[in-house]
């Protein structure tokens, strides 16, 4: 949590900051009051030092209880108290030291009686200068936390969204999979070599994709063929398909494997609860401003609804309103018997 | 050692060929039938009353934990399943085994081996491990959706929000529904602690009421209060009962 109190940059700026103080006062001292070399610069160095090391104090109390003060009067009070005790410090010790080094000079002594008011009041300047760029770093700093916080929280979000979607592949669904395959390799190799390359394609597509993956609707559906065909091996009669794909919608893009939920809920409310053959209809239509889909399947209106309804769905809303920035995009209409889910799909002109 | 009589029950096809292949290769097992889905195996395992069943857990109409619950005798059980933590933690200890599909022929055997020495030591003696199971089964799932009696050969699914109360009746209930009343051999402890908590309340020592079946609630005695449900039963409700019930309402 505790940083270093300046980074190097902020130090070379630091560094370079007081030189150019320390320079402006020699210049002062020396060119325009007439003070001696020797003492103009022991003055400009002990003064600025002694400032520098109290502003790194200051840079401190602002970093770590400057942010508690509120109000606007009380932080000005604040800062005058604090103002005064700094300048107060910042004398006493210069003063000393130059004393201590330049005490027989009276010339030198008076000119620093007589530069006491120009030095105090170029101290609140300088003080305030200090305050204020410090509290810009500290807020520069806070705002770069926040952007970084903020970034890992939405990666973070799409890397849970992401799991979702994969974990949308039922472990069910592959050791099923991998089970009519181990059947077939003894009844029918070619079938279960077939269904192996399906299942392989399938899943290399599900693998690879990323929350925000865009794809044609010739793409998906290819791959929403691949899962169905693989389904079809299972349940054989149970199950069957009717598509109605518009082919001029082939080349529309959507989110890559957004049917797939559909699909997979199409066959577990559909196919898993009934004793006769399911149909499970797929529909395209599209025109220059949206891509509709329906998918629907038939259902035994006796079976009980189990657990588990529905997630899909909001796992596919979410994403579509993650996506297009709309929650309307879905919706879904149940009838004696047949289930259908509606997404609708706005046309986005990148390709 | 007679053959062991064998049902195969699984809702896919292949599934059941695979078992039913390598069975072919023991000549211990007669598999008698195969079934594919729970009432066509209920029916099924009347008719022959196998000694060892095959039993698949996701099917439709009929899980295979349902189609346990309504059996009335103690096959031998091999569970095949795809993927289910509870069933694998359930089973552990009392079915006879459980095969993880996909799996070898030599995981079968094993199951088989098991399931012959199962077998013969439960001709010689009576053993109670079906029971056993069962109740591991309900322990096992959680909250109930749906609720299976069986009356002769009649088997009845009732989904729990079609329930409009439970009354205890000595070692039974009965569970009084739009589907009819049926008798269950469960206790009312069991019904408290699977039924959604959200819709089922406790309101006497002897009935659990559906909320969404509540028409009144009048005070009866000094402690007491009666409900009057929709289907017109008027139920009475135990100080603690009513409690229970306002906590819900």
């Amino acid at each position: 949590m505790d940083k270093p109190f300046l980074t190097r940059n902020l130090w070379i700026y630091f560094i370079a900051f007081w030189m150019a103080v320390a320079v402006i006062q020699f210049a002062l001292s020396y060119g325009v009051y007439g003070q001696e070399l020797i003492t103009s610069i022991t003055d400009s160095l002990i003064s600025n030092i002694v400032f520098a090391v109290l502003g790194i104090g200051l840079w401190n109390m602002v970093r770590y209880s400057g942010k508690q003060v509120s109000g606007f009067l009380k932080n000005l009070a604040y800062h005058l108290a604090s103002c005064a005790l700094t300048i107060l410090i910042w004398q006493v010790v210069s003063y000393s030291f130059l004393r201590l080094l330049f005490g027989n000079n009276d010339v030198f002594m008076n000119f620093l009686a007589e530069a006491l008011v120009v030095k105090v009041l170029t101290g609140v300047l300088i003080y305030f200068l200090l305050i204020s760029v410090d509290f810009l770093i500290l807020s520069f700093e806070e705002m770069q936390e926040q952007a970084e916080h903020e970034a890992s929280l939405s990666s973070m979000l799409r890397e849970a969204e992401l799991n979702m979607l994969r974990s949308q592949i039922r472990p069910h669904f592959l050791f099923n999979s991998l089970n009519s395959v181990s059947s077939l390799t003894l009844s029918n190799p070619q079938a279960a070599q077939d269904m192996i390359i399906k299942l392989s394609e399938f899943m290399r597509h599900s693998l690879t994709l990323g929350a925000e993956t865009m794809n044609t609707l010739n793409d998906e559906l290819y791959h929403a063929g691949l899962y169905l065909d693989i389904e079809r091996v299972r349940f054989s009669d149970r199950m069957k398909i009717e598509k109605t794909i518009d082919p001029k919608c082939g080349e529309m893009m959507l989110p890559a494997m957004i049917l797939q939920p559909l699909l997979e809920n199409a066959v577990k409310h559909g196919v898993n609860t009934m004793l006769t053959t399911c149909i499970i209809t797929l529909k395209a239509e599209c025109n220059e401003s949206y891509l509709g889909i329906s998918i629907s399947n038939t259902f035994d209106p006796d079976a009980v609804p189990r657990k588990g309804t529905g997630t899909g769905l909001s796992n596919v809303q979410k994403r579509m309103a993650a996506i297009y920035g709309r929650s309307d995009l879905l919706s879904s209409n149940t009838t004696d018997q047949t289930f259908e889910v509606k997404l609708h799909i706005p046309a986005r002109k990148d390709s | 050692m007679q053959p062991i009589s064998t049902i195969i029950i699984d809702d896919e096809s292949l599934a059941r060929d695979i078992v039913k292949r390598y069975a072919a290769d023991f000549q211990m097992l007669n598999v008698v039938a195969e079934c594919g889905d729970g009432f066509e195996a209920l029916r099924q395992i009347q008719a022959h009353k196998p000694d060892l069943l095959f039993l698949d857990i996701q099917m439709p109409k009929l899980d295979g934990f349902e189609l346990l619950e309504v059996l009335d005798y103690n096959p031998a059980i091999i569970f095949t399943t795809a993927f289910d933590q509870f069933a694998i933690k359930a089973f552990e200890m009392n079915a006879v085994d459980y095969l993880l599909k996909p799996f070898s022929k030599d995981r079968f055997e094993s199951a088989v081996q098991k399931a012959i020495q199962r077998i013969s030591i439960e001709k010689s003696n009576v053993n109670t491990s079906l029971e056993t199971l069962k109740e591991n089964v309900q322990e096992s799932r959680g909250t109930l959706d749906r609720v299976v009696t069986r009356l002769g050969s009649k088997v009845t699914v009732i989904p729990v929000d079609r329930i409009w109360y439970i009354e205890s009746a000595d070692d039974y209930v009965m569970i009084y529904s739009e589907l009819g009343n049926h008798l269950k051999e469960k206790t009312m402890k069991f019904f408290e602690e699977h039924l959604p908590t959200n819709n089922f309340v406790r309101i006497h020592r002897g009935s659990i009421i559906n909320l969404a079946q509540i028409a009144a609630i009048d005070p009866y005695t000094k402690d007491t209060h009666m409900v009057t449900l929709k289907c017109g039963a008027k139920l009475r409700a135990s100080a603690d009962g009513y409690k229970n019930l306002r906590a819900l309402l």
